[in-house]
This record gives structure tokens, C-alpha cells and sequence, in this order.
């Protein structure tokens, strides 16, 4: 992550990014070492405080992409550029999807919150350390009081504060939050993206939130980003893509996410789902060719290049959906 | 570090270090406690008892030859079958258990913590490697091992701590590394990292600490097994020499003449089975107050 960008706005630029994982061979005399791609060829850009939601399905490398961005992960090919005033462990902060998990069960709230700063500002005083302690335990709704317990004493939707609080207390930029809620309850979700949205308008935060709950992207994020099976098929703005889906998948992921109404669920005609082996894929096809209700033969021939759609949306598929005006 | 800086605190009071905690919560545990000042007092017993007595560890009383305790004669356990004093052969005995079972101990800790750590955390390779070792060290015969040193150093003291040592790292090696495997796993460890700690911060933050549960368990099972061990070993001639004793020496001795002179028996075998018994206690203790979690 050395590379800088001078371009205005723009935090983060993510370029022909492509991971790869060695896969375990189970025979013990294997010739040659496989690969999995996690992901392929991916590229974006983020700009200063706007929300780019992720969204995809099991296994379609959104953790991966988080991991990678957060630094945890070293790029196979391509590259992540930040801008020039970006300190990547100070400025780039990560919430977790199980929150309790990444709290050490053996220290107290307070330092748990300001494990960040001693290892970025080990200097700071005693004095000023309470001082943020409080200010950022009361931030996320904690009570200061508080400070001296262990993690497994709170509640889930508290621990994912904590985990907020920790990620905050650098001040950071961007803050990469990886299926931050779905390990809390309905009720304690809500509560916690309404955190997250308000410290973004405070701060000014530029938030990725990575997540499989669509309408919860659609409430929290400007732009999207949908993955499958490691790759871009669609990017844009979040209305328009919601809206008019361009690619085959967006369409499917956003029918059969279940809607608040009686009479529509009652009616849903069930979307079968092709399965992967139904016919014979090369390697160089689309990879939702398998799955695709439109495919045609050039789409097992090759993988489509990401196209502008229109000046809001992206999309890597040689026969976007088309909508009458 | 109190907090003075907003009157509405609700919560005052010391910032208590873990250290702290981990002495309050031992402190609520009765087991624990009692068995903490029976270990006190059998070390100020080991270590002043002989002082008080007029008789010395070698010294034979020709009219007191494996007399039954009495007050009067001034021999409180009795005497062996040589005449010699048991209160203080038990006390000097007592020292010597405690001291190789601690020493011996440490020593494996040292050695087997830092191997077990550095090859769970590095993993791959290095941890390969080091665990090779570890297992080829496992096969050889532990006996074998310490008649070798007997002959070619001598009877020594210290002999025996390296031997008892040497073995026992083994498996706290084994056990460590175990244990920092599923560690560097953990999402705080990956937390750190994020957060822009280096290998050293994790391992000493996060790594070390979360050990310590298992260690302290270990410890409390080593320092009575170290114990036994030694007296095995004085039991084949090849622990501790007269007149020097251990508690596992004089057991022996005392078993043979347990018929006829029971006393010879029961006195250091209280102290040996007290040892034994306050050392898990307070292990069970430890454990409980040092890990949270667990205990609630």
C-alpha cells in the first residue's frame, strides 16, 4: 500500500486487484501448486465520505476484499493506492462481524478501547487517554462507568460499540465495517447502523460496509458494489442500480430478498436457481454463465469487460437487462 | 490514574492493574486461601524448624534409637531407625522437595514456554521443525537419560534439577504451542495487527497473557509430579545422598518399618500429601481468578 494518488477525493483506489489462495492439496505427492482466486481483476475507486455498500453472496470474496483493504491480506496482482494524507493503520479502521471475538476476554472496556493508541500514539498521557476514553465511550452510547468490566459482560450490541469505539478512537478516515450487524438482533442492528450513520455525518467518515442484507445497503450506502464468485459484475449508484439492475445476478439477489408485505410474499412465484453443473463451463466463460437465465453463446466464450451502463452504473455483462423509459 | 476529570463520574476508585484483580478474586476463594498459609507455614517450618531444634539432620542419638514421638525426650516426631531426629530430617526434607519442585519447574517453563510460543506463532516450517525435535526428545528413556548424567557429572543436586527439567519442557512446549495456535487465530490478534501492533506487542498483549490459564494449570500439576519424580529417583539411590533428605526419601525409608514404627511413615507423608494437595487448591484458585471468564 505505498502507492499514493493525487487525484481530489478520491481515499482509496483499488486496482486489477486479484487474490489468490494456495489450496491444500490432500495427496501427499502432488506435482504443482493449485490456486483459488478469492478475487479476480477487481477495481474501484472510494471517495471522501461516501458510504460504497458490498454486497454479495456467500463466498463471492467480500470479507476477502475487506481483509485486503484493511491490509491483512497482500494483493496477488494489482494494487491498493491511498491518498497521499492517509496513514493506513491510523486512518483505515475495521469493525468486525463478531465483535466479541475480537475483544481479548482478558482486558477491561478501557483497554480494549485504547489498545490503538498505544500502539500508535504511545506517548500520549494518562490525562488525555481518559479524556478520549470517555469522549469516545460516550459517543457510541456506552457509559464511562462502565470502563472496568470485561467484554463478555455486555451484550452483543454493546460489544459491537466497543468494537465502534476502538475503531474510532484513532480518528480515523475510512472505516471498513465487515457484516458489522448481522450477529445482532433486529432491534440492535438498527440502533448500531444508526451509530455508524451519525458518526459518518460527525466525522465525516467514508464508510465500505460489507454485508448480504440488501435493503440494509441500500439504506446505508450512496454507491454499491455487487460480487460474484471473486468478480465485479455490477458497481454504481445504489438507487440506480437497486432500480434498474443491470446484470442478471443483481436481479435475482434483489428478488429474492423478502419483502414487509403479506399479499407480495403470498403471490412470489419461487426464482429456481440453476444449478452450477448443468452444463459443461470452460474456464474462460462469464462466471455467472452457469446461473444465467439470458445466456447466449458468446458468454461461454469469454468473460465480459465491465461496461459503462450509463454515468452512474457498471456493468460486466454483454446483455444488460434493458427497462422501457 | 483516578478519575478526576468530570464530576459526574459514577464510578471512582483506583484503576486496578490485573494483577489486582487477580488477587481479589483468589482471595474470595476459601480452598485456595487455607492452602496458601498451610504453604506458608511448612516453608517457615522448613526453613526455621531445624534452626530450632537442638539436634542436627546427621546427628544420632545412641539413647533414642527408633523411639515413638514424644515431648519429653525432645524428638516431636520420633527418630529413625539410625537415631537420628525426624522433625528435623521432615523439615530438611521439606526444603528440598519444595526447592527442586519449584526450581525444577521454573526451569521447564523457561524453556518450554518460549519453544512452544516461537513455534506456534511462526508456524509452518519453523514450527515443523521444532516439533520434530520435541517428539525425538519424547522417545528417549527418561532413566536412561539421568543414570547417563549420574555418571558422567557425578551426584549432584543441581543434576537432578536439569534432569527433572529437561524432561517437563517437553510438555509444556507441546502444550503452549497448542494453545498459541488457536491464539493467533483469535479476532483480537487480527484486531492488533489492524491496529498496527507489531509481533512483539501480540505476543506480549495478547498471546502471553491468554497463556497464563493453562500454564498455572500445569504448574500446579508439574511441581507436585517434579516432587514424586524425585522421590523415585532417591527411592533408586539416584536422588538426593544421606544425610541429605527429601520428603520422597524418608517416605520410603518409613514404608519399609511402617509395621513397627508407624511414626517414621506417617509424618512425612502428611507433609508430602499436605504439599500435594495445597498446590492443586491453589491452582484451582489461580486459575479461576486469573481467567474471568471461566470462573463466573
Amino acid at each position: 500500500m505505498d502507492n499514493t494518488i493525487d487525484a481530489q477525493n478520491v481515499l482509496m483506489r483499488v486496482q486489477q486487484l486479484t487474490v489468490e489462495f494456495p489450496i491444500q492439496s490432500t495427496k501427499i505427492f502432488s506435482l504443482g501448486k493449485q490456486n483459488f482466486q478469492a478475487l479476480s481483476n477487481v477495481s474501484f475507486e472510494i471517495r471522501q465520505g461516501v458510504t460504497l455498500g458490498i454486497v454479495g453472496e456467500s463466498g463471492s470474496g467480500k470479507t476477502t476484499l475487506a481483509r485486503t483493504l484493511a491490509g491483512l491480506i497482500e494483493p496477488t496482482v494489482g494494487s491498493v493506492s491511498i491518498a497521499k494524507n492517509i496513514t493506513p493503520t491510523r486512518d483505515i479502521q475495521f469493525v468486525f462481524q463478531d465483535s466479541l471475538a475480537a475483544l481479548n476476554p482478558r482486558m477491561t472496556v478501557e483497554q480494549l478501547i485504547l489498545e490503538p493508541l498505544d500502539y500508535q500514539l504511545p506517548k500520549m498521557d494518562v490525562q488525555q487517554r481518559q479524556q478520549k476514553l470517555k469522549q469516545s465511550m460516550e459517543q457510541v452510547g456506552l457509559d464511562y462507568a462502565q470502563r472496568q468490566r470485561y467484554a463478555h459482560e455486555f451484550s452483543g450490541g454493546q460489544c459491537q460499540r466497543i468494537g465502534i469505539a476502538r475503531a474510532m478512537i484513532t480518528e480515523p478516515e475510512i472505516l471498513i465495517c465487515d457484516e458489522p450487524v448481522s450477529a445482532l438482533d433486529v432491534s440492535v442492528r438498527a440502533q448500531v447502523i444508526n451509530l455508524l450513520k451519525d458518526l459518518q455525518s460527525q466525522h465525516g467518515l467514508t464508510l465500505i460496509f460489507i454485508a448480504h442484507d440488501l435493503s440494509l445497503v441500500r439504506f446505508i450506502s450512496d454507491e454499491i458494489i455487487v460480487l460474484y464468485r471473486g468478480r465485479i459484475v455490477e458497481q454504481g449508484h445504489t438507487e440506480q442500480v437497486f432500480n434498474h439492475p443491470g446484470h442478471p445476478y443483481t436481479r435475482a439477489l434483489i428478488e429474492v430478498e423478502p419483502r414487509p408485505d403479506p399479499e407480495f410474499e403470498r403471490q412470489r412465484v419461487p426464482v429456481p436457481i440453476r444449478s452450477q453443473n448443468e452444463l459443461e463451463i470452460s474456464e474462460l466463460a462469464c462466471v455467472y454463465v452457469g446461473r444465467c437465465k439470458n445466456r447466449q453463446s458468446k458468454c461461454t466464450q469469454r468473460q465480459p469487460e465491465q461496461r459503462v451502463l450509463s454515468d452512474k452504473q457498471n456493468v460486466a455483462c454483454f446483455y444488460p437487462l434493458k427497462y422501457p423509459k | 490514574m483516578s478519575g478526576d476529570i468530570d464530576s459526574t463520574i459514577l464510578f471512582e476508585g483506583p484503576v486496578e492493574s490485573t494483577g489486582r484483580r487477580v488477587w481479589l478474586r483468589l482471595k474470595q476463594n476459601r480452598a485456595a486461601l487455607v492452602s496458601m498459609s498451610l504453604i506458608m507455614v511448612v516453608i517457615v517450618a522448613a526453613l526455621i524448624g531445624p534452626m530450632l531444634s537442638s539436634y542436627s539432620i546427621d546427628d544420632i542419638d545412641y539413647d533414642a534409637i527408633a523411639v515413638a514421638p514424644s515431648i519429653s525426650n525432645g524428638h516431636l516426631f520420633g527418630t529413625d531407625g539410625l537415631g537420628r531426629d525426624l522433625f528435623v530430617r521432615t523439615m530438611e526434607g521439606s526444603r528440598i522437595s519444595l526447592l527442586i519442585g519449584v526450581v525444577a519447574t521454573l526451569v521447564s517453563l523457561l524453556i518450554g514456554i518460549h519453544y512452544g510460543a516461537i513455534a506456534g506463532y511462526y508456524g509452518g516450517r519453523v514450527d515443523a521443525v521444532m516439533m520434530r525435535i520435541v517428539d525425538i526428545l519424547y522417545s528417549m528413556p527418561f532413566m536412561f537419560f539421568v543414570i547417563l548424567l549420574m555418571v558422567f557429572f557425578g551426584r549432584n543436586i543441581f543434576l537432578i534439577f536439569i534432569a527433572i527439567g529437561a524432561i517437563n519442557w517437553l510438555d509444556i512446549a507441546r502444550i503452549v504451542r497448542g494453545q498459541t495456535l488457536s491464539l493467533k487465530q483469535q479476532g483480537y490478534v487480527e484486531a492488533a495487527r489492524i491496529y498496527g501492533a507489531s509481533h512483539w506487542q501480540i505476543i506480549k498483549r495478547h498471546i502471553i497473557p491468554n497463556l497464563f490459564g493453562i500454564v498455572i494449570v500445569y504448574i500446579t500439576l508439574t511441581i507436585p509430579q517434579v516432587i514424586l519424580v524425585e522421590s523415585f529417583l532417591s527411592f533408586l539411590g539416584l536422588g538426593i545422598q544421606e544425610p541429605m533428605t527429601s520428603l520422597g526419601a524418608l517416605v520410603s525409608d518409613g514404608a519399609e518399618e511402617m509395621e513397627s514404627s508407624s511414626w517414621m511413615l506417617i509424618f512425612p507423608a502428611l507433609f508430602l500429601s499436605l504439599l500435594l494437595f495445597c498446590f492443586n487448591f491453589i491452582g484451582d484458585g489461580l486459575r479461576d481468578a486469573i481467567d474471568p471468564k471461566q470462573a463466573d
